[in-house]
């Protein structure tokens, strides 16, 4: 009895300090309204679109609260995430860039979405730019938004996959301009969300560059990242994607050349392109009957490859009868192979048995023979 | 004082058979020609002791005639024995059946062979771990490419060179044309057909080549003048692809890999079983070394070129005969 009692105080004594604790986390929001307030003193006025700041740049420092609004941080406060701006007003102080880290680490306490993802960003192309102190380098918010910042899997959020290619098209213009209209770029703008953007073959926090061996788009990794789709039976059934192209790779000397080590030998990308990627039937596309010579005539690799050189076709399966006498020169061989060995493994059989069994069987035929003769006499 | 002692006839008597012991085994080795052999001078020591143990007084000339007959009786098949072995092993002949051109060309021949069977396989089959390793141990595609076209220049230059040797050397010419196939390879087959059967008690007699050798020569040249002529297409890309469509070089490709892995399996479990693990020649005949046969090999394996052999020999020493009587 005693200690039922003792049980429920402690219990009313529990629920009663959540209830505290949850009255003191709401608290901010009062706290976060006046923070807005003062903040968008100065940067909720239209003129501060276009301001001088302390190193003397002109940048857009307005913040449009209904941009803030719609963000994933909309009950935060400012200072939230520019912690290092203490006053107000803060004139020739420049702020330092927002780290998200700040809430966004494996076990954090605020109950922030975690991920690794800030763990392999730092050990990507990325993160070691940012670390080795280049101005350029992209960090979280460069990426995922900063004030617009929205859940990944919104159809607002910059990387969703109609705007990821924009996104990152912010810094790499050429690529971006090469990709939208290449074969992937354009099945997006046709809804078709499963067509590949920068990070379905570059990855995401732990995009590594084209040279690191450990890329998914390093000499003999890009087979294994074009395998995603185009060896995916759904996609190949759903948008009519040309079948047992990695498989008939696969079989190639390129590819074999590739696996043991060849830095050189062709991969996907040498023969198709990589961002601008285009259907054979285009007449700009590199795998074009009409451009097939020059792009296997490729000054690295087969310089001189002629007009007749395009006939016929590129991915081949041996096992396949569309592939016309290379299917029947591989199917002789089978059964021609097949044959031979059986009637040499049979003589040796033979052979053997007539050592092991020998003399016996010799005297018994032997009598057998002339039996025989006797018989046909 | 000792039994010997007290009769000093007696104590003469020793001294005589030891003295005659030693006589003895020396005239009897000489008599029997005994010689160096271990065996053999045993026998005759433990007979010239038994027979002197046997001695019965009497006349010693008598005596030593007796003992000396009972030695001759106890050693003399043991002797002769010795001396047939001898001499058989003396007169084992060896017939060279293989020059030295025709080894050089095979010895070349199996280690390109050997070459390009390690660094072309593993093209056709990159999942098999042992390839893979290999692959590793050579150090990559690049260097087994250019291991397989050194190796390749062997092939080459080893068939360039059979060529010549069958067209401008006259014993090049002779085997080949021993080598065509004919009427009696079919009577071979079907002969060793019945005799691994047992339905005949007799293996087929083979002249300089057998069914076995023709097959497996023939193997060898189709097998070369596929692999060269279609590896030729594969190496030369620079002329394959400027001129010829991509399906030349599918199929050269496609040949050149089942060819490659059929030429493998026959090598592997054909000529190792011919060479190495049939029971006569394990663990592997050094014919490839030395080019020569026993005339008792000759006899079990190519009788009628023996034959041959003997009859052409024959001929000629009566024909040396002859011119010298004239």
């Amino acid at each position: 009895m005693k200690r039922n009692r003792l049980n429920a105080i402690l219990g009313l004594l529990f629920l009663g300090g959540a209830a505290l604790m949850l009255t003191v986390g709401e608290s901010p929001g009062t706290a976060q309204e006046t923070v807005l307030k003062n903040c968008a003193i100065c940067h909720g006025k239209q003129s501060y679109r276009r301001v001088v700041t302390a190193t003397g740049e002109v940048a857009d420092l307005y913040v449009d609260d209904k941009v803030l609004a719609g963000s994933v941080h909309h009950n935060r406060s400012c200072s939230d995430c520019h912690a290092d701006i203490q006053t107000v007003p803060h004139e020739g102080y420049v702020p330092k860039p927002v780290d998200c880290t700040r809430c966004h680490y494996l076990g954090n306490p605020v109950g922030a979405p975690q991920s690794e993802g800030y763990e392999v960003f730092r050990q990507s192309a990325h993160g070691k730019a940012l670390a080795a102190g280049k101005e350029k380098a992209p960090r979280c918010q460069d990426c995922h938004g900063s004030h617009n910042i929205r859940h990944i899997k919104s159809p607002d959020s910059p990387l969703s996959p109609r705007s990821v290619g924009h996104t990152c098209g912010s810094c790499h213009r050429d690529e971006y301009n090469a990709w939208s209209g290449s074969e992937h770029g354009l099945a997006l703008v046709k809804g078709e969300v499963e067509a590949p953007t920068c990070i379905n073959c570059h990855g995401e926090h732990g995009i590594l560059s084209p040279d690191d061996p450990n890329s998914t788009v390093a000499h003999g990794n890009v087979p294994d990242s074009c395998a995603h789709c185009h060896d995916e039976k759904e996609i190949i059934a759903k948008f009519d994607v040309p079948a047992e192209r990695v498989e008939t790779f696969e079989r190639s000397f390129h590819a074999i050349a590739i696996r043991f080590g060849s830095k050189v030998a062709a991969n996907c990308a040498s023969c198709h392109g990589y961002h601008d990627i285009l259907h054979s039937s285009n007449p700009l596309s590199r795998v074009n009957v009409a451009n097939v010579p020059s792009t296997c005539g490729q000054a690295d690799c087969h310089p001189g490859a002629g007009v007749n050189f395009s006939i016929g076709k590129v991915h081949v399966n041996p096992e396949d009868q569309e592939s016309g006498l290379v299917f029947y020169i591989s199917s002789f061989f089978k059964y021609f192979t097949a044959a031979v060995i059986f009637g040499l493994v049979f003589h040796i059989v033979l052979d053997l048995g007539r050592r092991v069994l020998g003399p016996r069987r010799a005297k018994n035929g032997a009598d057998k023979t002339e039996g025989s003769n006797d018989d046909a006499r | 004082m000792t039994p010997a002692e007290s009769r000093p006839e007696l104590v003469s008597v020793k001294n005589f058979l030891r003295q005659a012991r030693v006589e003895l085994e020396h005239e009897m080795r000489n008599e029997l020609g005994v010689g160096s052999n271990r065996e053999l001078r045993h026998e005759l020591r433990a007979s010239i002791d038994a027979a002197l143990d046997n001695w019965q007084d009497g006349n010693l000339a008598a005596g030593l005639e007796q003992v000396r007959a009972q030695v001759r009786a106890a050693v003399l098949p043991l002797a002769e024995e010795v001396k047939r072995r001898a001499e058989e092993k003396r007169e084992e002949r060896q017939f060279q059946r293989i020059n030295l051109s025709v080894r050089l060309q095979h010895g070349i021949m199996a280690i390109s062979v050997i070459a390009l069977i390690f660094t072309g396989l593993p093209l056709k089959f990159p999942d098999i771990p042992f390839f893979v390793w290999v692959m590793h141990f050579l150090g990559g595609i690049d260097n087994s490419t250019y291991i397989h076209r050194v190796a390749a220049c062997g092939l080459i230059a080893v068939s360039l060179w059979h060529l010549v040797y069958i067209i401008f050397f006259r014993e090049g010419r002779r085997d080949f044309l021993r080598m065509i196939p004919n009427f009696k390879d079919v009577k071979d087959f079907t002969q060793m057909m019945s005799f691994y059967f047992g339905r005949s008690a007799d293996k087929p007699k083979f002249a300089r080549f057998s069914y076995v050798e023709k097959f497996d020569y023939w193997a060898v040249y189709w097998g070369c003048i596929i692999m060269i002529g279609t590896g030729a297409l594969l190496w030369s890309t620079a002329v394959t692809f400027a001129w010829f469509p991509k399906y030349v070089y599918d199929i050269a490709k496609e040949v050149h890999s089942d060819e490659a892995l059929l030429a493998t399996l026959a090598i592997v479990i054909w000529h190792f079983y011919n060479v190495h693990f049939n029971p006569s020649r394990f663990p592997g005949s050094m014919v490839w070394y030395h080019g020569k046969l026993t005339e008792e090999q000759m006899r079990d394996e190519h009788p009628l070129e023996l034959e041959e052999i003997l009859a052409r020999e024959a001929a000629e020493e009566r024909k040396a005969a002859g011119e010298g009587e004239s």
